[in-house]
């Protein structure tokens, strides 16, 4: 026998979302205008297909690239863009969460924080392809 | 990446109506005054709120269309560079992208049939199905970055 604590209808899935992601954001609050909840989620499958872009381009990088001078090259600037798409991937739908839940009880939209991660880790993956194409550093 | 779709943008879909101040931007001001949201867009914002669910269909075969291409690569692979292909992986990738892009179309049709503000928005569940698609493609990626 299954103990089921979390309610009739909780099942495993449901728990591991509740923990990571919050609650389902239709459990409170009232429907929003529509065009925000569309909003909402059209930003959502924009940061997944940024997601997807990020993980193709860092595969295509370490696996397709001829080897650069410099050791473990491509790696470096491929496998922070592919973490970073598999992150922005779930973190997006978090945000998708926390922003309908706002919507729903008429507060203000929460900060994102993707936006910056975002930045940071392209910015880093910049300079490490700038030093890895420049060639500096080993031979 | 910002996506085309802000609510607030003016859609001119009052046609020159005389005192329209319940149009789009209220919904943003009252949110700003932490009071709810307008419940239901006045007959005015239909135009605008149909270009809305437009915007969120394409945006949904948009990401079906790019899963598909994403797993059709990782299925097929790129065996002249050595790169082998992963048919299991790549299949249930393409096979998420392209039921995600059906049912877009399906869904686009069945909003054409409703009233303007009976377009459901879409669940926790679909968009989980969305990020979990993607974010096995991220792992599996990696998995392969760092093993070869």
């Amino acid at each position: 026998m299954t103990d089921r604590r979390s309610g009739p209808d909780a099942g495993w899935l449901q728990r591991v979302r509740e923990q990571f992601l919050g609650p389902d954001p239709r459990a409170e609050g009232t429907e929003p205008d529509p065009r925000f909840s569309f909003a909402n989620e059209r930003t959502f499958l924009a940061w997944n297909r940024t997601a997807l872009a990020l993980i193709g381009v860092g595969l295509a990088v370490t696996q397709l690239l001829p080897p650069f001078d410099l050791t473990g090259g491509r790696h470096a600037i491929g496998l922070p863009l592919i973490g970073l798409g598999t992150v922005l991937s779930i973190a997006s739908l978090r945000d998708w969460a926390r922003n309908e839940r706002a919507l729903r009880l008429g507060r203000p939209l929460p900060r994102s924080r993707l936006g910056l991660i975002t930045a940071v880790v392209v910015g880093v993956v910049g300079l490490i392809a700038l030093v890895v194409a420049a060639g500096w550093g080993l031979s | 990446v910002t996506e085309d779709g802000d609510p607030e943008a003016t859609g001119d879909g009052t046609g020159g109506r005389e005192g329209d101040r319940d149009g789009a931007g209220d919904g943003g001001r009252d949110r700003e005054l932490g009071r709810a949201a307008t419940p239901r867009p006045d007959a005015g914002a239909g135009r605008e709120l149909a270009g809305a669910a437009a915007r969120t269909s394409l945006a949904w075969r948009r990401s079906g269309l790019a899963l598909v291409a994403c797993g059709f690569a990782i299925a097929r692979g790129f065996t002249h560079v050595g790169v082998p292909a992963q048919p299991a992986v790549g299949v249930i990738v393409l096979a998420v992208g392209l039921g995600l892009w059906l049912l877009a179309n399906a869904a686009a049709r069945r909003w054409d049939r409703l009233a303007v503000g009976e377009r459901p928005a879409a669940t926790y569940r679909e968009l989980a199905v969305v990020a979990g698609a993607t974010g096995i493609a991220g792992v599996v990626a990696f998995a392969v970055a760092v093993s070869r």
